[in-house]
């Protein structure tokens, strides 16, 4: 088995010792696997008295190279119909993971289970329970990763633009002031949106901005 | 359950009832000290030939912490450890001659009260009461030596432990026949400090007030400390301690040899505990970091006795692998089953396993009469509950949309 594995199944115990005992973590192949009941529960630690809001039947898989590779969730109770946020391959559609790695600092164990990984399922139960999702939806396949990305760079959902503006960022070096400025307005990045587009070349870099070009190309 | 009593509303009054059904009781308690009066009354009487060392008789162990559950199996009997302390002079006498002094005086009060001959164990004397009683009372004699402990402190380097009174004035040189001395007159006697040690448990379980962050320390400093603890007013942390002994005992109930001791669950327990006030964080606070409290001093695990921090109470760990996996496979288990509880049910309902551990009459009288058993108070519909968090989530938090896959 190999260390970083095994720290990484280390790590996930650690993270979910008492908050979620009905939970096994296990090395299964090259990845770590976490299945059992998952119980949504309140953030804070008090005990509600009528228990958890809902529990699943989950099974997630952790790639050694998390959190750079998606984590692969799965519903295995049968709880969540088609049609209700899951992936062509059945797995659970947890949102467009770049915007994750890109708007949070935080992409510990702890971060992915207390954010995407909690807020899936408290939106399926909110959309169970209420008929609407409390998150709001991205719309299907590619556009709706073209939404996400763009709301990630802050501009209009607009797959054009936001391919100029990834090609900008995935680009080495910082963006030039004469380069065109990716906006569209045809004037020089130095008299258009130099600033901005400084302030978001912290947060994608060009391996990221690699990677989210790639994943307009080929969104699955 | 009496009739008028109130009925649980949440996951804490559940484990306080647990914690109050599986305590010795206030009748088998009063009728414990009341024992211990007897025979410190008869060993200091007039006419007793112990009389001129001042016989003292005060308890130890977890009757001195209030940590003194009924046995899980009725038919098994109450443990209560004493120390009888002698004004003697370690010059002047053996252990072995102050092991018989004693002695003596434990026969005569056997012979009064018609009861058996008591037996000679390696420490102490072991009173064994009439079946019906249910006791057996183990006597140690000592004689006060806190010049002793603290210069042994000093040698072994905790000289700020030594230099306090509350946890080294009070220790004591006991008597031990496998000590290679024992027959001899000398001053190298084994220590002991029992009351040293409930000073510091009863530093350790005060209670943080919620409003204010001070800690409460209650009825913990009005009393002396060699006085048995009111046995109606817990604290949380000695609840904890009660309900995860409990735990051990029924899971390690045909392993009587391995299971983890309980002066070790007892000192990782405190040293987590940080003054919750109530029974289920105190409960989450200890179960997640007890074992944080296991030290490893060159490779040995190692549970400091807080007050000589030179003796490891997991001594037994390094020749008996056994021992110490057991206490990780019980924390292991006492973690799921208890944050199965907490977390992932409703308050009416204990886990299979919480059920076991506790048995029909404690689980009974936690959970109250079935009919009127439901939330006093009123609590929102899982809709709103639901409601409520994602709006939690959306202040906290900006929550991904799922993304609907083709």
């Amino acid at each position: 088995m190999s260390t970083a594995l095994d720290g990484l199944r280390q790590k996930i115990e650690h993270v979910l010792a008492f908050d979620q005992p009905a939970l096994s973590v296990s090395v299964v192949g090259d990845q770590v696997m976490v299945a059992g009941d998952y119980f949504l529960n309140d953030e804070d630690s008090a005990p509600a008295p009528e228990g958890p809001m809902a529990t699943f039947a989950v099974r997630v898989l952790f790639d050694a190279a998390y959190p750079s590779i998606e984590p692969l969730v799965y519903e295995t109770g049968g709880a969540i119909p088609q049609g209700r946020h899951l992936n062509p391959n059945n797995t659970c559609c947890l949102g467009v993971w770049e915007q994750w790695l890109v708007e949070e600092a935080d992409h510990s164990v702890s971060a992915f289970f207390a954010g995407p990984f909690r807020d899936y399922f408290l939106s399926q139960t909110h959309y169970r329970l209420h008929g609407e999702w409390p998150f709001g939806e991205l719309p299907h396949g590619l556009d709706g990763i073209v939404v996400a990305y763009a709301s990630v760079l802050g501009i209009e959902p607009d797959k054009k633009k936001v391919v100029e503006h990834l090609r900008v960022f995935a680009r080495p070096g910082w963006p030039r002031g004469h380069w065109p400025c990716p906006c569209g307005s045809g004037r020089r990045i130095r008299v258009c949106h130099k600033i901005e587009l400084a302030n978001l070349r912290a947060a994608v870099a060009p391996p990221m901005a690699k990677r989210m070009l790639q994943r307009i190309a080929s969104p699955y | 359950m009496n009739y008028h009593a109130k009925s649980p509303s949440n996951h804490d009054d559940v484990l306080n009832g647990l914690a109050e059904a599986i305590d010795i009781g206030q009748t088998k308690y009063d009728d414990a000290v009341e024992r211990y009066k007897s025979l410190g009354r008869h060993l200091d009487r007039d006419g007793s030939t112990i009389k001129h060392l001042g016989p003292l008789i005060s308890p130890q162990g977890s009757f001195l912490l209030g940590l003194v559950n009924r046995p899980w199996d009725d038919t098994e009997v109450y443990d209560l450890d004493l120390v009888c302390r002698l004004t003697a002079s370690r010059n002047n006498v053996s252990q072995a001659e102050l092991k018989k002094l004693v002695g003596g005086e434990v026969v005569s009060y056997a012979n009064r009260h018609g009861m058996e001959k008591p037996e000679d164990h390696r420490r102490c004397w072991r009173l064994n009461y009439a079946e019906s009683a249910l006791f057996h009372m183990d006597i140690l004699p000592a004689i006060p030596d806190a010049e002793g402990y603290r210069r042994r402190l000093n040698e072994a380097g905790y000289g700020e432990l030594a230099r306090s009174q509350d946890l080294t004035g009070h220790a004591l040189a006991i008597t031990d026949k496998l000590h290679p001395r024992y027959r001899e007159i000398h001053p190298d006697w084994y220590q002991s400090n029992p009351t040293g040690y409930a000073a510091w448990f009863r530093q350790r379980m005060a209670v943080r007030a919620a409003h204010t962050g001070l800690l409460l320390e209650r009825q913990l400093v009005t009393a002396s400390v060699d006085e048995v603890p009111d046995a109606k007013l817990k604290t949380p942390l000695q609840k904890v301690i009660q309900l995860l002994k409990r735990h051990r005992d029924f899971m390690f109930r045909d392993d009587l040899d391995d299971k983890p001791i309980s002066i070790i669950i007892t000192t990782l327990a405190a040293h987590s505990y940080n003054g919750q006030s109530s029974i289920s964080d105190a409960l989450e606070v200890v179960l997640r970091g007890m074992d944080d409290h296991i030290q490893n001093r060159n490779g040995v695990a190692w549970v400091a006795n807080p007050v000589n921090p030179a003796e490891n109470f997991a001594d037994k760990w390094a020749e008996t692998p056994a021992k110490r996996a057991n206490f990780d496979r019980w924390l292991d288990a006492a973690r799921r089953d208890f944050a199965l509880y907490l977390k992932g049910s409703s308050f009416l309902k204990l886990p299979q396993q919480l059920k076991e551990s506790f048995g029909q009459r404690a689980v009974s009288e936690a959970l109250g009469p079935e009919t009127v058993a439901a939330p006093a108070v009123h609590r929102p519909s899982q809709g709103d509950r639901v409601a409520a968090a994602a709006e939690a989530a959306r202040t906290n938090r900006q929550p991904a949309a799922p993304w609907q896959a083709e």
